[in-house]
């Protein structure tokens, strides 16, 4: 598939400390499903606010398919903004009702009868379409996470990035989520790129598992996941591959890789 | 429902020692004169332009609390985005916190004459040093996380983050300074009336020279009134605007 995202040499700093991530290049096809995993601290949130266009990499560059210069998040072309981040907090404006978080990335960018159908729409594919004119406050952990994916799907990105977006939830939201995501992997046709800190999760979606270690970090394992979608957690290949990932980033702690 | 009885009850019990106190002859009427003698003491006063009173002391606190707010308000929201103008201001805001907001009567006097302008501006500085701290820290304290999704999702520049994410997210501490500044308006423009400007506050400082008991009551139950007034507007305005907290 072509090439949509192309990280070309990221070396990513806070002030005068050594690099959280040095020379790190990944590129992400049209309508691929890849999922970072890596410890924590290991500088997966930074790599994503710098793919976002949220924080300037010291060097490098992020570039998109059709793009002359660099691309951020806030960009917006025909009612659209080509990347989109889901945080792993909902970060949904307490003030505004389920529907107004779901526009407010339109805002700007459409007029107001298009921004309430595109993102009536988007609250049907995540199933909340009749809780849209209530306020945050009133939804579980689970439906929250759900607006801040609609509100992520209402620009139309061309690639999605989300940080641990399941992390906070109970295990039978957390699968229903999972579900959601992948089907709207299909349905939209944007490119999602999954951080997670949980290997089950990881096989259960990814086409390609990204594994980062070491400081400053990088990619020390590429892991392709070849079962056919849908997976069947059940099933005896889901379980081989989750233990071949696992024992893999065994190895990498034994070897001294430092994940 | 009980409550309300009970506070009914209360309200009258008070009314009633209060009646019985001067005409049992346990105090001087000329001291604290009976309630029932108020009606009558009402009438002489709105005889006397009570209303014409009102309406300016009203006046002068209501463009008092609108440029005291307002300025507040806009000099917090500045203070708490601009660490250099927080450390400019830092020195000045230091000496000038503790001056007592009725300090400020004599310099409004002194700079405006015993005028309409010198109450604004007293009530104005009292609103203000309500309203910057207040709003400043309200600012201050939204979640910078809101921020930063608002700059993800394109709404990141100065006027729509500080529209769409700052200021609903300050409100509410912004109205706690609002309603601490309204009853400092009050207090000034007592003060500035007890200091000899015309108005509702003169009016009542001459009753009390004048040895006249039941018109001081009635200005007091004037300003009683209007706080009572320009508070339940502040709780009306607050209800609305945190709707989305119920
Ligand atoms: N705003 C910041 N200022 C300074 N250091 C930071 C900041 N944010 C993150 N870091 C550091 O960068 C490293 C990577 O953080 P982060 O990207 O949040 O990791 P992860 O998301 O993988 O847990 C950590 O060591 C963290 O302490
Ligand atoms: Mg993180």
């Amino acid at each position: 598939m072509a090439t949509l995202v192309d990280i070309r040499n990221l070396t990513i700093a806070y002030g005068s400390a050594p690099p959280v991530l040095a020379d790190f290049s990944v590129t992400l096809a049209e309508r691929s499903l890849t999922c970072i995993v890596g410890r924590s601290g290991v500088g997966k949130t930074s790599l994503l606010r710098v793919i976002a266009g949220l924080a300037p990499p010291r060097s490098g560059a992020v570039v998109m398919a059709g793009a002359d210069g660099p691309v951020a998040a806030a960009d917006a072309v025909h009612g659209c903004r080509p990347l989109a981040l889901v945080f792993q907090q909902p970060r949904l404006l307490p003030w505004r009702r389920v529907i107004d978080n779901v526009m407010f990335g339109l805002e700007g960018v459409l007029g107001h009868d298009d921004r309430l159908r595109r993102a009536q729409s988007v609250l049907t594919q995540v199933g909340l379409a009749d809780h849209a004119g209530r306020w945050p406050h009133q939804l579980s952990r689970g439906q929250c996470q759900r607006v801040n994916l609609a509100r992520a799907l209402a620009v139309r990105p061309r690639v999605m990035l989300l940080d641990e977006p399941f992390s906070a939830l109970d295990t039978v939201t957390r699968q229903g989520l999972q579900a959601d995501v992948l089907r709207l992997w299909r349905e939209t046709g944007t490119a999602v790129l999954l951080v997670t800190q949980d290997i089950e999760e990881a096989v259960l979606l990814a086409e390609r598992v990204l594994v980062l270690g070491g400081r400053p970090a990088r990619v020390i394992r590429n892991f392709p996941v070849t079962l056919p979608y849908p997976r069947q957690r059940e099933s005896h290949r889901f379980a081989t591959q989750v233990k071949t990932l696992r024992d893999t980033l065994a190895e990498l702690v034994a070897d001294g890789e430092g994940i | 429902m009980k409550r309300a009885v009970l506070a009914l009850a209360g309200l009258g019990a008070v009314l009633a020692v209060w009646e019985g106190a001067p005409r049992l002859g346990w105090v001087s009427p000329s001291v604290l004169p009976p309630p029932s003698g108020l009606p009558l003491a009402f009438w002489r006063a709105y005889a006397d332009g009570w209303l014409d009173a009102v309406r300016e002391s009203l006046g002068q606190y209501l463009m008092g609390v609108g440029i005291g707010a307002g300025l507040g308000i806009l000099l917090g929201f500045a203070v708490a985005l601009s660490p250099r103008l927080e450390a400019l201001l830092s020195g000045p805001m230091q000496v000038l916190r503790p001056v007592p907001a009725l300090a400020w009567v004599p310099v409004g006097i002194l700079w405006f004459g015993f005028t309409g302008p010198a109450v604004i501006f007293v009530v104005a500085i009292g609103v203000f040093g309500a309203n910057a701290p207040a709003a400043c820290g309200a600012v201050q304290a939204v979640d910078r996380e809101l921020v930063e999704m608002a700059e993800a999702y394109g709404q990141g520049g100065r006027w729509s983050t500080a529209a769409k994410v700052l200021l609903p997210g300050a409100a509410a501490g912004i109205l706690v300074g609002i309603r601490a500044g309204l009853a400092q308006g009050w207090l000034a423009v007592v003060g500035a009336g007890l200091a000899g400007i015309p108005g509702l506050g003169q009016r009542m400082e001459q009753a009390a020279s004048g040895h006249a008991a039941d018109a001081v009551l009635v200005y007091l139950i004037t300003f009683m009134a209007l706080f009572g007034l320009t508070d339940a507007l502040w709780v009306l305005v607050r209800d609305r605007l945190s709707a989305w907290q119920r």
